[in-house]
């Protein structure tokens, strides 16, 4: 840190204020726009905070709750109580739920600047670990929605940043279990990842955290006591285990979680398909960049080689191994979300292999041919992956965000007259949620009516709907299910962005 | 040693299956080019400079991308697993790091052209290039003496592949015992109670009327809570103790022969072992015996060192005799023999011995009574006992008459010598060559028929390991060869013999003792290599017989064994469920409704309330039917009302009744006709 602080190296503090504001840029830039629409666990992430926010109670009525049930995932509640002060800013919009996960997502690439210069002690590898980390295809796919996996990275890189430096500075160990255990609380996969990345550290770093006992008591007790909120509600937290895990699954588990294991090291996975659900990646390109695969080939081997290998760089080794663990542990795999915590090694090693290219001594003119390929190619990625990410991915993915909801609550919200019953459709999952978000709907009074099938006047149906009275009622249904008949007033087609011909929602009075 | 691990890791890799990568060539890449093209120029070519659109949306780089699509599925780690049984990975990638780090170029650039073959469409076995990389990988591996540091992690892995391996589905299904076992510990798991809603039994399980020892049962209850009421589930905690078991046998090895080298030779024996493997991959209780008197053998031998590892010593050999009851007639003979091995140290320590005895009679006391006080403690015994057979008695008392009833003959002729005899016959039995070596347990259940109980090649390495033994004065040899003797004195009692699963204690003498042969014929022998080769390629024939056989042919042929199709009943069944009255199964194949309870499955409480049952003569305990079901002897002594679902032997359904499925054995036999009648 002093290092910083001297008048000399002002360029390289610009720099990295640079990187930093780069990544935030790319972070926070049309967010509310793209990707197209607020997810169903995003808008129910926002109304649950929403309604702590004016109440202090979620959804469901529960005072200060410990985990979020929502549709019936109970997920830990930090996820939810962190988008209180944006949503107490900005109010309930897509800007005020996206924004922690992008600055926590901006914060990490800092942090993995100081993780990276501890690790490989250069300066070069960091700048380059924390550039990669900022323009991470990947990482950018988090950091630009609100998922509480985002908000497990952020944490962990943190708590692992502050730990390695822990061993100078000793206090330091505390806000490093403070972190992990934030972190334990934010994710399902966390409560495997945290167990699995402290048992490696503690096995590494054993000499030097016993060294100081008085500490690690301390930071032993944070742990344990921020693993109380889902050990006190250990059935509810088990619930999405048993849904997704593989022990359940019909196949028998070990081939099962091996093959899910290695499934994330595929490089089809890494560099050329990504994942295959649609808001995890983006369609026509890897999770990282195709120009990424040789320095990270490098990267590890330049780190196998290392004889008297640092403490720091077998905990990247060991990072590496532990990260798909949580993932391979559930179904689907390859899942880009559950095993985030790849995302900041591989930037590492990208900028480690990078870093020994150009200090290798082969012949310059070798060297600059080579550089120059990989820049080439490494342009070409860079402006494809954001040509299709702001270009192509609002249209192309707009099912798979459930674009739609919101024109369909804001367009129903203004025509509906005083009275009017509204029936919604239920086809595309979860309607309540986007009424009572877009209309933001007094939490006080949706907890006391507790009903996910009708608020007020509006309610939801499945395969059809009866009219109760003659009086005219507004319908939304999916196209295919509107009947062909002449007297039918149609109101409105909601389509998808931009020029997009894909029909979601017809409204309909009858 | 490597080059016998070596030749069973290479075939193993060599004869796995190779699964077959996702068809990737020209004609799939060039199909793949126009959609991408028209979805991604369709959103683009609005509004857009035209130069812009063909720079993100060029041919070349769409091709691109498909070509490295199929490139890169050639190195695709999930396949190289399936094709290198998983544990392959490792050399695979030892060799790739090795060659790029040692800038082997002319390596480099034939393996990075190979995968672009499979794009031209030309034939070539890529799971095969895995395999031979694998093995490579492997040999190289041994080469730079990585593994012969410590080769004992990868004879535990051995271990565990051989015994995880297919765990679910080879025994080809449950048989009786196991799903009663199984059920027993999701009963406990969910209402602290056992099947028939005893609860927490301690003595035993009543079970099908055969008070099973309860240590199994608690044992699965864990297992049961984490994976589910299924096979694996069930066999999870054996396997698990197999592994342990060979773990064990290492540390007690290199104590009973103070050889490290031996104690991992018998490790590795006993980790390929046919007699080991058959036991450790089923439910049987016997597996989990044999972990805890083992484990109690070797703590006995710890004593020296500390005194006070008598006790746990003891307390294991108690859990040995709650786990099985062939451990009952085992436990007070091993412990005398290690009485004796040790009486100085015990003498010499006799508070702590008398304190562990005393602990020990408390734990044992209980069971004790059981075993003797009881009639069902008595029953099971009394019924497989010579003992309890006339033949002796009505045989002496023909001699005697012959012979006129004289005092003399009384005495030549007693009955006492016959029952001797009988026995004798029996003891003797259990060391029957052809049981060892040619052709294992006569029961399907408990080898694999076909092969032996040991290998062949044991036989000499056994020869000369008792030689050894004696020639050398081993320090333990008193305790090896006693264990190895009073081992077959209780399964003498019962007329089956030999019986491998009764017998099972008597693991890991053989295989201690062949490792210490061997390795005392290595240090004679003046041409060792030619010794390790003959003895290795033995070894590996052998097992490779007795893999195949296990896996590819004792499934399906000796399917009936293990009441295969049962699965299948209740899985035919189940859709019927919700819509059927009463559902009437045939009880031809016997103990039908304990495969009801596990498959469907059905809530313990459920059953506890509604189970209809009754006990014959022998104790043993009939299931009539509970809740839906109904089990019978024959299809006409029903009562039909509603609609009833049959599942009966192939051609005995109820007139009238329509038959809608067929469950089969894995011949393609029928074995049960489901037919539905509604009235």
């Amino acid at each position: 840190m002093k290092y910083f602080l001297v008048k000399k190296h002002l360029g390289e503090i610009f720099l990295l204020v640079l990187i930093i504001f780069l990544a935030g840029a790319l972070r926070i830039w049309q967010i509310d726009k793209n990707p197209p629409a607020l997810f169903i666990d995003e808008v129910s992430n926002g109304y649950n905070a929403y309604s702590l926010l004016k109440t202090g109670k979620d959804e469901y009525g529960n005072f200060l709750p410990l985990t979020i049930r929502a549709f019936g995932d109970y997920n830990p509640a930090l996820s939810a109580y962190l988008l209180i002060p944006s949503i107490a800013v900005f109010g309930l919009n897509e800007l005020a739920v996206r924004l922690p996960s992008a600055l926590l997502g901006t914060l990490t690439v800092a942090a993995v600047f100081f993780l990276a210069l501890k690790v490989f002690q250069s300066r070069k590898a960091a700048f380059l670990s924390s550039f990669f980390l900022a323009i991470s295809p990947w990482h950018l796919q988090f950091s630009r929605y609100d998922h509480e996996a985002n908000f497990m990275l952020s944490f962990s890189v943190i708590g692992i940043t502050l730990l390695l430096y822990s061993v100078k500075k000793k206090s330091l160990l505390i806000l490093s279990a403070l972190s992990f255990g934030l972190c334990l609380n934010s994710y399902h996969a966390s409560k495997v990842w945290v167990p699995l990345i402290v048992l490696a550290i503690a096995i590494i770093y054993h000499k030097e955290l016993l060294k100081n006992k008085k500490y690690l008591l301390i930071s032993l007790v944070i742990i344990v006591i921020s693993a109380l909120p889902f050990m006190i509600n250990i059935q509810n937290s088990l619930i999405r285990a048993q849904s997704v895990g593989i022990i359940n699954s019909k196949e028998s588990p070990l081939p099962l979680f091996l093959n899910g294991y290695l499934s994330h090291f595929a490089p089809n996975f890494l560099f050329i398909e990504g994942d295959l659900i649609g808001r995890h990646s983006v369609s026509g390109m890897g999770q990282l960049y195709v120009f990424e695969l040789p320095l990270i080939l490098l990267g590890i081997i330049q780190i196998l080689k290392t004889k008297n290998k640092s403490q720091e760089m077998k905990f990247i080794l060991a990072w590496l191994i532990l990260a798909p663990i949580p993932a391979a542990l559930a179904t689907p795999t390859p899942h880009a979300l559950r095993s985030l915590n790849l995302v900041p090694v591989f930037a590492m090693l990208s900028a480690f292999g990078l870093n020994s290219i150009i200090e290798f001594k082969i012949p310059s003119l070798f060297k600059k041919v080579a550089i120059l390929a990989l820049g080439f190619v490494a342009f070409y990625n860079i402006a494809t992956y954001f040509h299709l990410y702001y270009k192509h991915e609002p249209t192309l993915k707009a099912a798979d965000w459930r674009y739609g909801y919101k024109q369909m609550v804001e367009f129903v919200n203004q025509v509906k007259k005083d009275g009017q019953t509204v029936a919604i459709t239920n086809y595309f999952g979860q309607p309540y949620i986007y009424v009572l978000f877009y209309t933001k709907f007094d939490p006080k009074l949706y907890q006391e009516l507790g009903n996910k099938d009708k608020i007020g006047n509006i309610e939801f149906f499945g395969a059809s709907w009866q009219k109760p009275n003659d009086q005219k009622a507004i319908l939304v249904r999916p196209a295919w299910q509107i009947p062909n008949d002449p007297k039918i007033n149609i109101m409105k087609k909601i389509y998808g962005p931009g020029q997009s011909d894909e029909l979601f929602f017809v409204i309909t009075e009858e | 040693m490597k080059i016998i691990l070596l030749l069973i890791l290479i075939p193993l890799i060599l004869f796995s299956e190779s699964s077959n990568m996702p068809v990737c060539n020209t004609q799939t890449a060039l199909q793949a080019l126009p959609p991408r093209i028209f979805q991604q120029t369709t959103i683009d070519g609005i509004g857009q400079n035209t130069y812009v659109t063909r720079f993100f949306h060029n041919k070349l780089g769409i091709l691109g991308s498909e070509f490295g699509r199929c490139y890169l599925n050639f190195f695709d780690p999930v396949q190289v697993a399936k094709n290198t049984l998983y544990f392959g990975l490792i050399p695979w990638l030892f060799l790739s790091y090795k060659i790029l780090t040692l800038k082997k170029w002319k390596f480099v650039i034939p393996i990075l052209i190979f995968p672009v073959l499979t794009f031209f469409n030309i034939a070539f076995p890529v799971g095969y290039f895995h395999k031979f990389f694998a093995i490579i990988g492997l040999v190289l591996m041994a080469k730079v003496k990585i593994f012969p540091k410590n080769i004992l992690p990868l004879i535990i892995l051995l271990a565990i592949f051989l015994r995880f391996f297919k765990l679910a589905y080879v025994p080809v299904s449950l048989y009786w015992d196991e799903v009663s076992l199984g059920y027993n510990a999701y009963s406990i798991l969910k209402t602290g109670q056992d099947e028939h809603g005893k609860f927490m039994p301690f003595t035993n399980f009543a079970a099908f009327g055969d008070y099973k020892p309860p240590l199994y049962i608690y044992a699965t209850v864990p297992s049961v809570a984490a994976f589910g009421l299924n096979e694996f589930a069930v066999r999870f905690p054996s396997a698990l103790f197999g592994v342990l078991t060979v773990y064990l046998t290492f540390q007690l090895a290199r104590k009973l022969t103070e050889n490290r080298i031996i104690a991992l030779i018998a490790a590795l024996f006993l980790a390929i072992s046919p007699w080991h493997l058959q036991f450790s991959r089923g439910a049987f209780e016997g597996n989990l015996g044999l972990f805890f008197s083992t484990l109690g053998i070797y703590l006995f031998t710890q004593i020296q060192k500390n005194k006070w590892l008598l006790i746990p010593s003891l307390l294991s050999f108690i859990a040995a005799m709650y786990t099985f009851t062939g451990q009952r007639l085992f436990v007070p003979f091993i412990l005398l023999v290690l009485f004796i091995q040790f009486r100085k140290d015990l003498i010499k320590n006799l508070k702590t011995t008398i304190l562990a005895i005393a602990i020990f009679s408390i734990f044992f006391w209980p069971l004790y009574q059981f075993a003797t006080q009881t009639i069902e403690g008595r029953l099971r015994f009394d019924e497989v006992t010579i003992f309890k057979d006339l033949d002796p008695i009505n045989e002496s008392v023909r001699y005697r008459q012959k012979d006129g009833l004289t005092y003399l003959s009384d005495i030549i002729h007693n009955r006492r010598f016959f029952y001797l005899h009988e026995y004798l016959i029996h003891y003797f039995d259990a060391f029957n060559p052809s049981f060892l070596f040619s052709h294992g347990d006569v029961n399907p259940r408990l080898s694999i028929q076909g092969t032996g109980e040991l290998y062949y090649i044991d036989l000499p390495l056994i020869l000369a390991g008792i030689y050894f033994l004696f020639k050398l004065k081993a320090k333990y040899r008193f305790l090896i060869i006693g264990w190895l003797l009073i081992s077959p004195l209780g399964p003498a009692t019962a007329r089956e013999t030999p019986h491998a699963l009764r017998m099972i204690h008597i693991l890991p003498t053989f295989q201690i003792i062949a490792a210490f042969g061997a390795y005392h014929l290595y240090k004679l022998i003046k041409y060792k290599k030619i010794f390790i080769f003959v003895v290795s390629s033995c070894l590996l024939l052998n097992f490779a017989t007795y893999i195949h056989i296990y896996y590819s042919h004792w499934p399906t042929t000796y399917s009936g064994f293990w009441q295969y199709g049962y699965k299948q009943l209740v899985a035919a069944i189940k859709p019927h469920y919700q819509q059927s009255d009463s559902i009437v199964v045939s009880n031809y194949l016997g103990r039908a409704y304990v495969y009801f309870l596990f498959y469907m499955p059905i809530e313990p409480k459920d059953y506890h309330e509604t189970k209809d049952l009754f006990r014959d003569n022998f104790a043993f305990i009939h299931v009539n039917g509970f809740g839906k079901f109904h089990f019978i002897e024959s299809a006409d002594s029903t009562k039909i009302s509603g609609v009833t679902t049959f599942a009966m032997p192939p051609g005995s359904s109820p007139a009238g009744a329509q038959i809608i499925n067929s469950v089969k054995d894995p011949t393609g036999k029928v074995i049960f006709e489901i037919s539905q009648l509604s009235k």
